[in-house]
């Protein structure tokens, strides 16, 4: 489908192996105990350092979210249009993750709505996790 | 810095190049020529200029280089500060501290660029690798800088129901105002029908949401008010400013806490805090426009209205001519173009020395000006 593969990096390569097993992970601060999504250097909340990886639930609802009717590059020329949002980990609503909506028209899209995440292989060897309405 | 800002420095000459849809020249031509516009309003010349400073997005020519073409024999102070949007105040108010600080007596701010015929906002390459903070927007077809602002107006109206419409009184109220600007695209008036009818973007905002990329550059001259007093214009004094970001602001803004604010939540109190004056003090505001959208959430993070009340604001008509916050009153940029803001600077001094012609805002002494880039953004308080 789309023509980006995400390239991961040394802040970001535990996240995506995450998904290369089907789990999302992120950084949990050993300082506060808060989690965060993207993967950062150091706590927004309180600058702390040291962290671990946690696995989310993968259930969450949905922030906000834009129906995208004009490809802004000529690999998504068939896909439009498309649903993106912004999902928030039903854990804590403050951990969110952009992806794009599946399985779900754009007419039927709302804010607040109860999501899932599900994983594709979107080129070999690279797992990237998306989101749809719950279906349990 | 609220106390040492006030009006110890002012703005003195502005200069702008044609805006357009192809320049023809390079930004090193577009920056001499507006910063050489800007010298001769004030009644300077490059010589009595011995400080420069733009900000950029790795689009334009070194400030050294168009300090060299000026003619500009010592440079003693110069920067490039790399932002968007919020560098169209945090310029003024840079330029300021440089020249309080005696590093430097006159300054130059500009900006150049060819946003239409060179590289345009958000441009991307063929395809391939999506790395740093774009793994985890384009894979997933999250490009285009109007989609990612596209979700925090939708959060707005989901949150405050803000409506569709109210962003399209946004551009109607502009429109109204950029009539009369001989720098505006746009030359005939906007109806409801028309906003609601144009096909989308990424909703809610359609093309008439969203400024125009353009060509083009702006400078403007800030020295102390002591060499302001004996210049050609009437100088436009820096009564205060404020800029920088909230928690979890970069980008992708994945952390940003309430898509409903903006920076301005932040930047506002202070702005007001270091002006010593308060959102019913000023004649009208410059309000950064990439989006329309964007002026609603400012004008309630500034105070102008309360929280959630900036579409029906808008709406009665208050930031439209004759109204009684007249708002971004060229057109804004939704009608000049996008210069990252620096032409929204350029307006505030125009009406300040009282040079609007038919949009002039009477007695227009006190204004605001904005910038926005999201979590981060820059403000300040210009008077004549």
């Amino acid at each position: 489908m789309v023509a980006f593969i995400p390239v991961p990096d040394a802040l970001t390569q535990p996240y995506w192996d995450g998904c290369g097993n089907h789990l999302l992970l992120v950084q949990q601060c050993r300082e506060c105990g808060r989690r965060r999504h993207r993967p950062a250097a150091g706590c927004h909340w309180c600058g702390g350092q040291g962290f671990d990886w946690v696995r989310l639930s993968g259930r969450g609802r949905l922030y906000t979210y834009t129906v995208v009717n004009r490809a802004f590059h000529p690999s998504l020329a068939a896909e439009v249009p498309y649903v993106v949002g912004l999902v928030a980990a039903e854990e804590d609503p403050t951990v969110r993750f952009h992806t794009r909506i599946l399985e779900c028209d754009a007419a039927n899209v709302r804010v607040g709505m109860s999501l899932e995440v599900v994983f594709r292989e979107q080129a070999e060897g690279t797992v990237v996790p998306y989101w749809r309405p719950s279906t349990g | 810095m609220s106390g040492l800002l006030r009006d110890k420095c002012a703005i003195v000459g502005l200069g702008y190049t044609p805006f357009s849809s192809n320049s023809g020249v390079t930004t090193e031509m577009l920056a001499v020529q507006a910063c050489q516009n800007a010298l001769t309003d004030a009644g300077l010349n490059s010589s009595e200029v011995d400080g420069l400073l733009t900000y950029h997005l790795n689009d334009t020519a070194p400030v050294q280089v168009v300090a060299s073409s000026l003619g500009i024999r010592e440079l003693r102070w110069y920067n490039e500060i790399a932002q968007g949007g919020p560098g169209n105040c945090a310029v003024i108010l840079e330029a300021a501290m440089a020249v309080l600080s005696g590093m430097c007596e006159t300054v130059i701010c500009y900006r150049a660029m060819n946003g239409r015929s060179g590289r345009r906002a958000g441009e991307l390459g063929k395809g391939g690798g999506a790395v740093d903070e774009m793994q985890f927007l384009m894979p997933y077809g999250i490009i285009g800088v109007p989609v990612w602002y596209a979700m925090w107006a939708r959060r707005h109206m989901a949150a405050y129901g803000t409506t569709k419409a109210h962003y399209g009184q946004v551009a109607i109220a502009q429109r109204q105002w950029a009539l009369n600007n001989d720098r505006s695209f746009n030359r005939e008036p906007l109806t409801l029908e028309e906003y609601m009818s144009a096909p989308l973007i990424a909703d809610p905002l359609s093309r008439l949401d969203c400024c125009r990329e353009i060509d083009g550059a702006c400078a403007v001259v800030v020295t102390s008010a002591e060499r302001a007093a004996d210049l050609r214009q009437p100088p436009v004094y820096i009564r205060g400013g404020a800029y920088g970001a909230g928690p979890g602001a970069g980008r992708n803004y994945e952390k940003w806490e309430d898509y409903g604010e903006l920076y301005s939540r932040y930047v506002g109190p202070r702005v007001w805090q270091s002006a010593g004056l308060g959102p019913g003090d000023v004649n009208f505001a410059q309000i950064y426009d990439a989006y329309t959208f964007i002026v609603i959430n400012q004008l309630e993070d500034f105070g102008f209205c309360a929280k959630g009340e900036g579409g029906p604001f808008v709406a009665s008509g208050a930031t439209a001519p004759h109204g009684a916050l007249p708002v971004n009153t060229g057109g804004g940029m939704l009608n000049e173009g996008y210069l990252n803001g620096i032409n929204v600077v350029g307006e505030a001094v125009t009406q300040l020395r009282g040079q609007a012609g038919v949009r002039q805002v009477p007695g227009a002494e006190v204004g605001l000006v904005s910038g926005f880039g999201g979590p981060q953004g820059s403000a300040m308080v210009l008077r004549s």
